[in-house]
């Protein structure tokens, strides 16, 4: 009876051993995350993919440096973290669907429209980095009930954005009052003419206009009107701005694990999609010195996701 | 020890500063990326750009900005404090500029602290004063004016004894392209300024030339000419690290004296000067930064004369000729280092604290009968507690510990409690003590005049000296302590401010001169009283309207002092902007009796209109305005004395910005 017993158990141990070989090869390396250089960030991202995907599913994390020489089994699922990763997975021949996370819209739809382009055209997704218009229009109403003209500095490539800013400011009942820089010469008159005609700047994500250099002066022309700039990243509320509504790796990573763990059920990607989850930072500093009184961070989240139910 | 910094410390910092790698700092470009939300980017409102909420000041605070300071029509800087409540803005004799808070002044408004981006522009020279003629900047170089109603030696140290006037100049990265400005105007008005701004990677610079000149008052040999140049270059180093380098250099000449006197003859009054400065700031965050500032100036001034005059002998003797040599030239310097620290202790409470260093030295022969320096040394650890108690409450507690090398060591503690039971009221209530160090000529002032006189032959030429000032020194520092309930009502809706003062300042120790050959002494005490409010009222954009009415009563054993401030004063101010871009703006000010200290007479209430009208245009890249500016549209009134008569001057400026 003994020696029965310890022979089930032997073998249990001995099939667990197997099953777990064997799911190990056949779901191995079943998802691919390249990151676009190993720093905190983009590991983060990474990370929570990893740690929400079941263990099953085997997630091996590749710098884009080292993609030369990656060979992939099918089923397989591609990962990029950052634009790096993004240009790297675009231009090798790995074939394989690919959700791109941490870049903005506009990167996402240009490399889309690019990967049309090839006679086989690969499947992609995105979780966008940056936060749906409308969104950032209902934090603005949050922060500033009385601010209706919402100013934006548009510069080539928030330029093309113009349309679905104007629309979401319709559906807010705001007026944006947009102006385009044409070249960094330009910004300063461009400025002055916008300031006196608006109750707070929004900063767009385009690096032709919203760049460490231009920073400080948009900032310090815009403090001197009292007007309160908006960012889109925690960075801008430590230069300056007196809040941000922005989605952080972790988010990003999450909603990422959330698309994979539903391609692998259903077989394909789910469409690209704004983040589920975001944050808010604040200055409380520069908001108290410009005459704003603003709630705690977590305060004014939790009246987000109330407005936001999703 | 004499913490001295080198002359050329400024320009070596500067070297320095250019010769560290800004490739760190190198912008993106091209299409948006993750690296647009994730990039470090600088902390350009660190702790000490922002303005402090006016409910929060530890104290009454007037802030002009640029679009006060043109609409107020002023040419010179002392004619934008017109517009503050409390306070005094003369012309004393040889085109000096006075300003003063709460009277007890003299031609050497030596009372107020006037810091220009943290540079004390108070010059020690004689009983101190601040030099308004030679600031080496134009008016449209100021970003912003603070001005701290009260005393505040807690946070600035000695001199800020009844007030504190901060002029932050503008950002070089705001004022980039070329701009120019001619001024032209009766009484021999002629103001012209050039300046321009442009930048270099990551350092931004603006070059501001100018030049001044007027005729000064009728009948009086006071015209002015003042040319300068100045510098500012702000470089970030690093997305933490910023450097701002200034330099700035001054001629002006003056004129002085009397047609008619034998003691005080007309001349002119040759003065040059130059400073450099250097400020590092570094911001941990938005609410931690250490600041260190390091300034050099120095001021030459060529003042000498021959003296003749005679003295009748009995008859049939021709008169004893008398001649003297008077050098009143003289040279002043100082130099600073300062070390400031922002941060925060918890989230309700944040900590400012520092050190100071200073070294002064005054050459004068006429003041101390030698040609060695007279050097004055400071050492000053000063800190402030910002604290909120609650969220309705907020504590400010501060004090500086000053050691003066012949005042002794002080401490100047300051306390105020704010209470702001809605966002709408503030109010404060506190108590400082404030001290205001004798100057070097008050303390060792030795003024001798070295007479040969010629008698009649045959009797030998013989020199007499004669002995105007002999200073037995040992003087304490003059003290204030100052007690203050004041309001603010702050009614964003309307467009409506309210900010009131009820005042109580205990001066004592007041030095003045006395006896022949004058000594200085602490001689004098004085109680300061009343309640001062400005009422400011922006019912729209277009529409600024300011009331100020002041209310003084100085209690005194000295008459002079106690006629030294007006018992009422009040001001109107109102500024439109008309259909088709005109600006319209009018001054008002009705000052009550009152008279200067020093060489001065009582004068009487007198009403002064200031009229401007603009109209701002553009064209294409240019961008420019036309001014037209009346001061004292209403009848002459007399400025410092009685006989220093303030007619109306009317003069023109074309300014044009691409």
């Amino acid at each position: 009876m003994r020696r029965l017993r310890r022979l089930v158990s032997l073998s249990i141990y001995a099939l667990a051993i197997l099953a777990t070989a064997w799911s190990a090869r056949a779901g191995a390396n079943e998802v691919t995350v390249v990151i676009s250089e190993d720093t905190p960030t983009y590991r983060d991202v990474a990370n929570t993919i990893r740690g929400r995907l079941a263990p099953s599913k085997g997630v091996s994390i590749v710098k884009a440096a080292a993609l030369d020489g990656l060979k992939l089994k099918p089923p397989h699922y591609l990962v990029a973290v950052g634009s790096q990763a993004a240009q790297a997975l675009a231009t090798s021949d790995l074939d394989a669907p690919m959700l791109v996370t941490l870049l903005p819209k506009t990167a996402v739809d240009r490399l889309i429209a690019e990967s049309r382009k090839d006679i086989n055209p690969r499947a992609i997704s995105a979780v966008y980095l940056d936060q749906p218009i409308g969104r950032q229009f209902d934090f603005i109403r949050l922060i500033l009930p009385e601010a209706t003209r919402i100013g934006v500095l548009l510069g080539s490539e928030s330029g093309k954005q113009y349309a679905v800013l104007q629309a979401a400011a319709l559906e807010k009942r705001m007026r944006l009052v947009a102006q385009s820089v044409g070249g960094e010469r330009e910004l300063a008159p461009t400025l002055q003419r916008l300031l006196p005609e608006i109750d707070v700047l929004l900063a767009l994500p385009d690096p032709a206009v919203f760049n460490a250099g231009t920073i400080q002066f948009i900032l310090l022309a815009s403090y001197r009107q009292g007007l309160p700039l908006i960012g889109f990243s925690a960075t801008y509320v430590r230069a300056g701005a007196i809040a941000s509504l922005h989605s952080t790796p972790a988010h990003i990573g999450e909603q990422a694990a959330d698309m994979l763990t539903a391609a692998m059920r259903g077989g394909a990607l789910p469409p690209p999609q704004y983040p589920r989850q975001y944050a808010v930072a604040t200055n409380p500093h520069v908001a108290r010195s410009l005459g704003i009184v603003i709630e705690s961070e977590e305060a004014m989240l939790q009246r987000m996701r109330a407005l936001d139910p999703r | 020890m004499k913490p001295h910094l080198p002359k050329s410390a400024g320009l070596r910092i500067a070297l320095l500063a250019c010769c560290i790698s800004s490739a760190s700092f190198a912008q993106t470009s091209g299409e948006a990326s993750e690296h647009d939300f994730l990039d470090e980017l600088p902390v350009v409102l660190s702790a000490s750009r922002l303005v402090q909420p006016l409910a929060d000041a530890p104290g009454a605070v007037t802030i002009i900005d640029r679009a006060m300071i043109k609409a107020s029509g002023a040419r010179e800087i002392v004619d934008v404090f017109r517009l503050v409540p409390g306070f005094q803005v003369g012309m004393a004799y040889f085109s000096t500029p006075v300003v003063a808070y709460h009277g007890l002044a003299d031609e050497f408004s030596r009372h107020m602290q006037v810091l220009v981006d943290g540079r004390s522009v108070y010059s020690p020279y004689f009983l101190g004063s601040i030099t308004w003629n030679s600031l080496r900047l134009s008016l449209d170089d100021i970003e912003r004016i603070e001005v701290l109603r009260g005393s505040n030696s807690a946070a600035y140290g000695a001199n800020a004894f009844l007030g504190v006037i901060n002029i932050i100049t503008r950002h070089p990265s705001q004022s980039q392209g070329t701009y120019l400005s001619a001024t032209q105007g009766n009484q021999g008005i002629s103001d012209q300024v050039w300046r321009y701004g442009g930048s270099q990677g990551d350092l931004h610079y603006r070059i501001t030339a100018g030049r001044r000149s007027d005729d000064g008052l009728d009948n009086f040999h006071d015209s002015r000419q003042a040319g300068y140049v100045a510098f500012r270059g702000d470089m970030r180093l690093s997305p933490r690290d910023e450097l701002q380098i200034q330099f700035g250099a001054s001629r002006n000449s003056t004129g002085a004296g009397f047609a008619s006197s034998s003691g005080d003859p007309e001349r002119t009054v040759h003065e040059k000067g130059y400073f450099a400065q250097a400020v590092w700031r570094r911001s941990f965050g938005p609410d931690e930064e250490l600041m260190l500032n390091a300034y050099h100036m120095q001021d030459d001034s060529r003042e000498n004369f021959s003296l003749q005059g005679s003295i009748s002998n009995p008859f049939p003797f021709p008169p004893t000729r008398l001649f003297t040599f008077v050098d009143a030239d003289r040279r002043t310097r100082r130099t600073h280092l300062e070390l400031q620290h922002i941060f925060r202790l918890n989230p309700a409470a944040r900590v400012v604290w520092g050190l100071e260093q200073r070294h002064e030295s005054v050459v004068s022969r006429l003041m101390f009968d030698t040609s060695d320096a007279q050097t004055t040394n400071l050492s000053r650890l000063f800190g402030n507690l910002e604290w909120r108690l609650a969220p309705q409450w907020l504590l400010n507690a501060g004090a500086m510990l000053e050691k003066h090398s012949f005042a002794g060591t002080d401490l100047a503690p300051r306390l105020m409690l704010n209470f702001q039971p809605s966002p709408e009221h503030t109010i404060r209530a506190g108590m400082t003590t404030a001290y205001r160090n004798p100057s070097l000529a008050e303390e060792r002032g030795k003024v001798k005049y070295y007479i040969t006189a010629v008698p009649p032959a045959p009797f030998p030429p013989f020199q007499v000296v004669q002995t105007t000032y002999s200073t037995s020194g040992g003087l304490q520092p003059e003290r204030i302590r100052t007690g203050e309930l004041s309001y603010l009502g702050e009614f964003r809706r309307i467009g409506l401010t309210l900010d009131a003062r009820a005042f109580h300042e205990n001066v004592s120790r007041i030095i003045d001169k006395t006896g022949s050959p004058a000594d200085f002494i602490n001689r004098w005490g004085a109680i300061v009283r009343g309640l001062e409010y400005q009422l400011r009222w922006t019912p729209t954009r277009d529409t600024l309207m300011l009331l100020n009415h002041t209310r003084t009563r100085i209690t005194s054993d000295d008459d002079r002092i106690a006629e030294s401030s007006p018992q009422r004063a009040t001001t109107v101010f109102l500024s439109q902007t008309l259909p088709g871009g005109w600006q319209l703006s009018m001054a008002h000010h009705w000052i009550g009796q009152m008279r200067w200290l020093g060489w001065s007479n009582p004068l009487p209430l007198h009403r002064r209109l200031d009229l401007r009208l603009a109209y701002p245009f553009r064209s294409g890249p240019y961008k420019g305005e036309v001014a037209i500016v009346s001061q004292n549209l209403t009848a002459p009134y007399s400025e410092f004395r009685t006989d220093y008569v303030f007619d109306r001057r009317n003069f023109a400026t074309l300014s044009l910005e691409f």
